[in-house]
């Protein structure tokens, strides 16, 4: 791994942390961190393998404001953001910081329980400190060194949530300074515990910088149904990083609807560490103007017997650019393993660019591993069939074109999140004409 | 278990021996170890180069001051030490060879016994060979009968001065010496190799074919070839190469340049059986480090490169195809064994820049033991590149649990109109399968030369019938004793 | 033919097989019954020296020759078949090319000149036609994307290529519908004869309305319980093992 450039002293990067005021309970988070970014040796560059495709750092490098909870968000703004179903089991985290009075879940305050991330740092502090210690990617450190807030849920062993939990991350935006939020939800699923989760990012008009963090800990046969909502502002920057630790037969279905921006990167790190354990991540991208949405996969088998599902789709105007960067490893004596890695890029401009890595490193001989990733346009003799069946072209085009972001959104199991899910996509297809009605 | 008694009891009973291990006793010119400007002028000086190879060289030693040696890829190379190696051994022969008969009997003997017969003799009798040992080219066959058809087949040292021309217009032009850093150290020092020119209109009438041969110990073999096929002309062009059995590591770092004109078609093959070092303590063997690279320049110009990579301690080598000319093709079909320590890291970059380009890729990865075997490919998409398409495939077979297989695809497309597909899978030699076979009654050795050529076929179709032959031969001795 | 005495087995530390003698001779169809887990496909194993099963006493006679001596090959070359419960699936390897390596094997094993592929594909033909099977399973790679029933009619054919001396029919009904299995077992009928014998492995009585036992075995925690003749299927098929398994 090529090593960044250098931080310099007087890097906007620093000056942001000169105005940031640590919190005692966040402190040693916050030290191992920024030790490990110095340690990895700066911010990175486009020669770090990690980032060839996504160039975050010119969005990472900026004189931006950290910023911890806000003052005046309405009732009326949150409300137009929870879906039907969760209206009476979703969370508000809001610049960062979560707001119980503006969160309701009495719904499922029998399988559940949450906390402020700051109350709940004695218990879970030792486990983000540790990981942060051993961060490969600066941006998840990043957050570890700014982190002063966030949430912590823990699901019951056994429960079965009755409503799935919605959380909300919301952003705000400033003309006179660039605001930074660095918020950490660690969510524990005890033995046997069923839930669905939905992350809902989106912030006011404007640029801000978003850099959250997602501690998952699935527990024996626990299974966790999870959407991730990325529907934050064109202008904004937004970067997730999404650790999953997995135990015996748990299981985790992972839905990422991205709807872009200046830059978009979710870095998703999954350890496989229990036989049977089962891993599905979907991720679906439409693009357009600059936007950028970019892929981040390390998906660990590391005991026999378990299996992962990957398939990525993005679609790409004008001058989008995707990247879908993945690896999976198969660690010695994780026999039986099965994967498989799946990435289709539809092109629909000549200035859009589609980049992959689906990489595979496997130390057992008994797996069965497979991957693949296709680059081209809507298949012509698709288009050819269905006119032949009186589609007009144009018509036939969109329908393909729709019918390709569809299958993953599809994988997306509450109603109103898949729907909210293909508004936003779907909803930039038809302003470029791709409108199937 | 008796499963496992009985993986020993195989083990044991069927070490095979690097067939190719001996070494020749032949007095040899040999430079002093170590590098620095005066070893460079020294070589062009003992070749008698022109000047304008003596600057090449010099720019080309100055630019690798420069430049460290990679660390990117998946291998875990020991340092080496620049200073201890021997980058000139020839054999002791001052003039010029006139013709075959006044090669060395020892060199030719070594040569015979490596089934490689350069007397314009029986089996081979249809392919032209130019064998190189140790640094320096010692003969080439049939040049006559090519000439007849003005076609160039000579040791590149020879070329330089007969043809400066083409030398000079072609050498470091697909492998710039600012390229890497073993281009650039070979560039500075490389000693002999081969050169071929196909003149316009003409279709090579037999296999060209080159022979390595390391024999001297601690000596570098830095050999240079370039291959250039004129308008409407095609090639066929065979490698082979094997080394003597030391403890001590030795470095090989070639450079293959080839350069296809309109409708060209270049294929070149090889097969790789260097000294891969003892397979139980991973100790001596060949640094397999070559940089193969063909520039298809004219329209629906052709280059296929096929390897069957079997031997060295490490194989890191990339061929592969930059497609400037409208329509032009690139291939690449790849098996690639690892046993005991041995370690690759190969594959190729395919760069698509003309129009309607098209290239495939169809890799195999074999790994066996405790070795590591990794598929490392780029496929490049230029945003010019308007309707280019490739396909890639590259599998992979593990043998054994304590190897490991890894498969690196670089994908990226920057033209909408490009087509680009990407598959891999894993499979494996098991115990079962080859029960399977003996309970029908075949051998363990069949079944296992069976499954291997089912696995890599569509490679081996793309090698010249003995070729493909002694390949197949080739793999199931190596991989005989790692599958039980 | 095959003699089988005491025949003790396992697999790693576990003991499978106790001590199982049987007995057959040219001409005669057993069948070997029992609940799974009880030994009978270690049992099969063994017979075609599995290398991941252990014997640890007792032996087996082969036409006058110790059995457990010979590696797998020699002992289907010397005329032991098995068809698998579940065939290997062999990629890439076609599978008329592997019939025909199988072919000649046993031919060379005979002192026979081998068969060129024009004159095995018309004995294939004969075969397959015979079998009633489509001609596409030539080309395709051993066993690769086969459905169940394709697979079971591929060993079958294996089977009457190679002409053994003795069969061993591993739950040969598994995964068929009752069409193919009628099928599978008049190709069977066909192949049987005077001077071969088949030993049909099973845990289900169905098969054996299709091919008919003149001997049937009862094997639990291994050991043979009982033996007797087609009757003893019979009863099976109403009574089922409980009755055996009480005991003990």
């Amino acid at each position: 791994m090529a090593p960044g450039e250098p931080i310099v002293k007087d890097s906007p990067f620093f000056a942001a942390l000169d105005r940031f005021v640590q919190k005692a309970e966040f402190r040693a988070l916050n030290e191992a961190s920024l030790a490990r970014i110095m340690e990895i040796g700066g911010l990175p560059g486009r020669k770090h393998e990690m980032f060839t495709f996504a160039n975050v750092r010119p969005h990472i490098d900026l004189p931006f404001q950290p910023k911890f909870g806000m003052e005046g968000l309405s009732c009326a703004t949150v409300r137009q953001l929870v879906y039907h179903g969760c209206e009476k089991s979703f969370l508000v985290v809001a610049d960062g910081v979560y707001y119980p009075a503006l969160s309701d879940i009495s719904a499922v305050r029998e399988e559940l329980t949450v906390h402020p991330l700051a109350e709940a740092m004695a218990a879970v502090g030792p486990r983000l400190r540790d990981a942060a210690a051993a961060e490969t990617d600066i941006t998840a450190a990043m957050n570890g060194a700014f982190c002063s807030s966030g949430l912590a849920i823990n699901v019951k062993a056994g429960a079965k949530l009755s409503a799935p939990l919605q959380i909300i991350v919301y952003s705000t935006s400033a003309k006179e300074r660039l605001n930074a939020t660095f918020p950490a939800v660690t969510l524990d699923m005890g033995e046997g515990a069923k839930a669905a989760v939905i992350v809902k990012s989106a912030g006011e008009t404007g640029a801000y910088l978003g850099n959250a963090l997602f501690d998952l800990r699935l527990g024996i046969a626990a299974t966790l149904d999870w959407a991730y909502i990325q529907a934050d502002d064109a202008a904004a920057v937004h970067l997730s990083k999404i650790r999953l630790t997995a135990q015996k037969y748990a299981r985790f279905n992972g839905v990422t609807a991205s709807k872009g921006g200046r830059m978009t990167r979710h870095h998703h790190e999954c350890r496989l560490q229990g036989e049977g354990a089962e891993l599905s991540l979907s991720g679906v991208a439409i693009l357009e103007k600059k936007e950028e949405a970019h892929h981040y996969v390390r998906v660990h088998h590391e005991v026999p017997r378990c299996q992962s599902r990957q398939h990525f789709k993005n679609i790409l105007h004008d001058a989008g650019h995707s990247s879908v960067d993945t690896c999976v490893t198969v660690h010695p004596g994780a026999q039986l393993s099965d994967s498989n890695q799946l990435v289709n890029n539809l092109m629909l401009s000549p200035d859009a660019r589609a980049d992959n890595k689906p990489w595979l490193s496997i130390y057992a001989d008994d797996v069965k591993c497979t991957h693949g990733a296709t680059v081209g346009k809507i298949d012509e003799d698709q288009v050819f069939y269905l006119k032949s069946r009186g589609i007009a072209e144009a018509r036939a085009r969109a329908l393909l074109t729709t019918s390709f972001a569809q299958s993953v959104i599809a994988a997306i199991p509450q109603v109103d999140a898949a729907l909210d899910a293909r508004d936003m996509l779907i909803g930039k297809l038809e302003a470029k004409g791709f409108g199937v009605n | 278990m008796a499963g496992q008694d009985k993986k020993q009891d195989i083990s044991e009973l069927t070490k095979r021996e690097y067939k190719y291990g001996f070494t020749t006793d032949i007095e040899a010119d040999v430079l002093p170890k170590g590098l620095n400007e005066g070893t460079v002028r020294a070589i062009g000086a003992k070749k008698n180069e022109p000047d304008y190879m003596l600057e090449f060289r010099l720019a080309a030693y100055r630019q690798w001051l420069t430049m460290k040696h990679p660390d990117w890829a998946h291998l875990k190379i020991e340092p080496i030490d620049f200073q201890d190696i021997t980058y000139y051994s020839a054999p002791k022969k001052q003039e010029k060879l006139q013709s075959i008969d006044e090669v060395p009997p020892e060199i030719l003997k070594t040569f015979e016994k490596l089934g490689i017969p350069l007397m314009e003799q029986k089996r081979l009798s249809n392919v032209a060979v130019d064998a190189v040992f140790d640094s320096v080219s010692v003969a080439t066959t049939h040049q006559k009968k090519l000439a007849k058809q003005g076609i160039i087949f000579c040791s590149i040292s020879e070329a330089l001065r007969t043809h400066p021309e083409l030398v000079k217009k072609y050498l470091g032009s697909v492998v710039p010496i600012t390229d890497n850093f073993y281009a650039a150290l070979n560039s500075a020092v490389f000693s002999d190799g081969s050169f071929v020119y196909i003149p316009p209109d003409t279709k090579c009438p037999m296999e060209l074919s080159t022979y390595f041969r390391i024999n001297t110990e601690g000596a570098g073999q830095f050999e240079r070839t370039l291959i250039i096929c004129d308008k409407n002309s095609s090639v066929s062009y065979i490698e082979g190469c094997t080394a003597p059995s030391f403890d001590t590591r030795q470095l090989h770092a070639a450079i293959v340049e080839l350069v296809a004109l309109d409708n060209a078609d270049i294929k070149y093959s090889t097969v790789q059986n260097w000294f891969a070092g003892d397979p139980e303590t991973g100790k001596g063997g060949i640094y397999n480090f070559v940089v193969k690279r063909g520039k298809c320049l004219g329209v629906n110009s052709k280059i296929s490169w096929t390897q069957i990579e079997t031997g060295s301690a490490i194989t890191w080598k990339y061929p592969s195809c930059v497609l400037v000319g409208d329509g032009s093709q690139g291939e690449f079909y790849s098996v690639a064994l690892t046993t005991g320590h041995q370690q690759a890291d190969t594959g190729t970059r395919m760069i698509h820049i003309g129009k309607n380009t098209r290239s495939v890729i169809i890799s195999k990865g074999i790994s066996a033991d405790v070795a590591s075997n990794a598929y490392r490919g780029l496929v490049k998409v230029a945003s010019v590149a308007e309707g280019a398409r490739n396909y890639t495939q590259c599998d992979s077979m593990l043998v054994g649990d304590k190897c490991s297989a890894h498969t690196f695809p670089y994908i990226e497309v920057g033209n909408e109109n490009a087509q680009v597909e990407h598959e891999a899978s894993t499979s494996k030699i098991s115990e079962e399968q080859l029960l399977y076979f003996q309970q029908r009654g075949i051998g363990k050795e069949e079944a296992i030369r069976t499954i291997l050529n089912g696995f890599c076929k569509d490679v081996f179709n793309q090698l010249p019938m003995e070729f493909a032959v002694e390949a197949q031969k080739l793999l199931a001795l190596k991989l005989e004793h790692s599958v039980g | 033919m095959l003699e089988i005495k005491e025949l003790r087995a396992g697999y790693g530390e576990a003991e499978i097989l106790k001590g199982i003698s049987l007995t057959v001779k040219p001409g005669e169809i057993h069948g070997i019954m029992g609940p799974n887990g009880h030994g009978k496909s270690t049992m099969s194993k063994i017979l075609i020296g599995h290398p991941a099963y252990t014997v640890t006493g007792g032996g087996v006679t082969f036409n006058g020759k110790n059995l457990l001596e010979m590696p797998p090959e020699k002992r289907a070359l010397e005329g032991m078949f098995l068809a698998y419960q579940y065939p290997v699936e062999i990629p890439g390897v076609n599978n008329a090319e592997f019939l025909r390596m199988a072919y000649n094997e046993k031919r060379k094993h005979e002192k026979l000149e081998p068969v060129d592929p024009l004159d095995f594909d018309e004995l294939l033909n004969a075969k397959m036609k015979f079998l009633n099977m489509d001609s596409r399973f030539k080309e395709r790679a051993v066993n690769e994307g086969f459905s169940g029933g394709e697979k079971k009619k591929n060993e079958i054919l294996q089977m009457a290529l190679l002409e053994p001396k003795v069969a061993i029919l591993d739950e040969i009904d598994s995964g068929l519908d009752i069409d193919a299995l009628k099928v599978v077992a008049e190709g069977v009928n066909k192949l049987a004869g005077p001077g071969n014998s088949l030993l049909i492995i099973t845990h289900y009585p169905r098969i054996l309305q299709y091919i008919k036992p003149h001997h049937v075995h009862v094997l639990i925690r291994g050991n043979i319980v009982r033996s007797g003749g087609m009757d003893l299927a019979e009863e099976l098929e109403t009574t089922g093992y409980d009755s055996y398994l009480k005991g003990k």
